[in-house]
Parts: C-alpha cells; sequence; structure tokens
C-alpha cells in the first residue's frame, strides 16, 4: 500500500486513525454519503409513485 | 431570408424549452450522463483529497473535511442565487417552467447548505474547540438555510401553483443580498472562519494536490446536483402538468419500459 500521507510500513488502521482524527473525518464523510443516498433514495420512490398512480388513472379511464 | 427561418416558426429555439414538454424530455436525456459523471468525479475526488493529499502542516489530517466542507456551502450559494435567477425569470415572463426549476433546486439547496453546516460542525469541534460559534460565517450560513426553508415553505402555502411560485419568487430575490453576505463576511468582519483559501484575485493558499481535490470534488457534487434537480424537475412537472396528454403518454411508456426490464 503507497499512501504518501502515512509513513511506509503503517497498515490501513493507521489510515483509518487520520492521525486520531478519524471520528470527525469519517463522521463528515458518512454524513454525507447517507444524506446523498437519502436524497436518491427519495426521488426514486417519488417517482414510482407518480408511475403507479398514472397507472391507476389508465385503469380508471379504461 | 424572412425572419421566420432565423428565429423559427414560434420565435428563437431556446424558447422551446419553456414549453413542460420539451424541458421534461432536455431534462430526461441529460440528467443520467451528469450522474454517471458525478460519480466518476466522486472517486477521483475522494482518492485525491482522503488518499493522494499530503498532510497538512498546522491541522494534520482533520482539515480533510475540507474536501466535503467548501463544495458543499459553495454549492449551497450557487444553487441560492440559480433557484432566485429562475424563480425571477418566471415570475418575469410568465415561464412555469422556469418557476418549476427554481422549486426542484430548493431541496438540493438546502440540503448542501445543511451538509456544510454539519461538516464545518465536525471540523470546528477539533479545531476551535467548539461545534458552533456565532460567527459572521457561520451565522449567514444558517441564515441561507431558513431562507432555503422559507422559500419551501411559503411556496407549499399556496393552494393556487403560480401564485406560490410569484410569493417564492420575491421571497428567493430578496434573499439573494445574504449570499455576497456570507462570501465577504470573512472579510468584513473579524471571523473565527478562515479566509478564503481560493479567490479569483490571487494565488490560492494551499498547496496543489489540496486545491486539485477540492476542485474535482467540487466538480463531482455539481454534477451530482445537476443530475438530481434535473430528476425532481421531471417529478415536479409530472405533478403540476399530470393532466397533460404528452405527460400521460411519456409516463405511460416509462412504465412498460419498467415492467419489460
Amino acid at each position: 500500500m503507497n499512501i504518501p500521507h502515512i509513513p511506509p510500513g503503517s497498515n490501513w488502521s493507521d489510515f483509518i486513525a487520520m492521525g486520531g482524527q478519524g471520528r470527525y473525518v469519517w463522521s463528515a464523510l458518512g454524513i454525507v454519503a447517507a444524506a446523498l443516498l437519502i436524497e436518491l433514495a427519495q426521488l426514486r420512490l417519488r417517482r414510482s409513485r407518480q408511475l403507479s398512480q398514472q397507472l391507476f388513472r389508465q385503469r380508471d379511464a379504461a | 431570408m424572412t425572419t421566420n427561418t432565423l428565429r423559427g416558426a414560434h420565435g428563437p429555439t431556446w424558447r422551446r424549452f419553456a414549453a413542460p414538454v420539451h424541458c421534461y424530455r432536455l431534462a430526461g436525456l441529460l440528467a443520467s450522463p451528469f450522474a454517471a459523471l458525478a460519480a466518476l468525479l466522486g472517486a477521483w475526488g475522494l482518492y485525491l483529497g482522503f488518499v493522494a493529499a499530503p498532510t497538512d502542516f498546522q491541522q494534520g489530517e482533520v482539515y480533510r473535511i475540507i474536501f466535503l466542507h467548501v463544495p458543499t456551502a459553495w454549492l449551497s450559494m450557487i444553487i441560492y442565487v440559480a433557484m432566485a435567477f429562475w424563480a425571477g425569470l418566471g415570475w418575469a415572463l410568465n415561464t412555469r417552467v422556469s418557476s418549476m426549476l427554481a422549486s426542484a433546486l430548493a431541496p438540493s439547496g438546502a440540503l448542501m447548505c445543511l451538509l456544510a453546516l454539519i461538516t464545518g460542525a465536525l471540523w470546528g469541534r477539533p479545531t476551535w474547540g467548539a461545534w458552533w460559534v456565532w460567527d459572521a460565517r457561520l451565522s449567514s450560513e444558517l441564515i441561507l438555510l431558513f431562507l432555503y426553508i422559507g422559500f419551501m415553505a411559503l411556496h407549499a402555502a399556496f393552494d393556487d401553483a403560480r401564485r406560490a411560485d410569484r410569493a417564492s419568487a420575491l421571497w428567493a430575490l430578496v434573499g439573494v443580498v445574504n449570499v455576497p453576505i456570507i462570501y465577504f463576511s470573512v472579510r468584513w468582519w473579524n471571523t473565527l472562519h478562515q479566509g478564503a483559501s481560493v479567490s479569483l484575485s490571487a494565488a490560492p493558499h494551499m498547496a496543489e494536490a489540496m486545491l486539485r481535490g477540492m476542485l474535482v470534488c467540487t466538480l463531482a457534487l455539481w454534477s451530482y446536483a445537476v443530475a438530481v434537480v434535473l430528476w425532481r424537475l421531471r417529478l415536479i412537472i409530472g405533478e403540476r402538468e399530470s393532466g397533460a396528454a404528452w405527460l400521460q403518454a411519456e409516463l405511460g411508456a416509462s412504465f412498460e419500459q419498467g415492467q419489460a426490464a
């Protein structure tokens, strides 16, 4: 593994630790990623609702 | 050459997109490429920011929150200006799709604003020793969040969609004054928040590798926001034009496509 900001010979846990500030760094990344995924899921749900409403409308019309 | 061939039979070509049907199709065409671009740039930007960029000599590793904080903060301001612009245009030219675009921008802008505040708090705690301070930069960004929430609440308060568009356009346009206040707050007041790392008038105050990561992350989030806003615009057009025959045909086709897949 070649990560410039941690000394050679260190392992993944050094990367995760982020110099002891890992909880702030990874919380920030986790919250941003979760928020974007929730936004996408919410749009998907709204889309499928719209399509099923449309289906009902067409069935009523028929 | 007659005026008609120059301008097209119904005025300049761009005016076509004032029609919900053209706008709906264009948004559908553009959204997926922007989403793909966002995924690629996002992976690259996170690699640059969290793996390739060097440790900061003052702040250590916690500064890496910058790769999330600055893109969300920039977009929260850019989206607000775009929202006010389209809301104003929808009011001035009476083009309802412009107003729908403003409504599609609002939730994304509010989310970016909230994320800028949260990532800022996670950065402030280890570096300043406080999650929150009533500093000019932080306070004006919080006001931006309230402006977004106000815009959406005001829009939701009217039964008539066009009246809602006009009232919230006025709100959005008045609120634009807050954007330069956020941007210049670190210069106008003595803030705990650090000054701008990047400006158009001076060389950036950061290492090239850090700057590259920040710009790629910003482009990634920008592409993501474009894709999400276009998808939301299609949903809003779908809700507000639900009686239109063209829309029923489009939705019927999408439904059959979904069944086949």
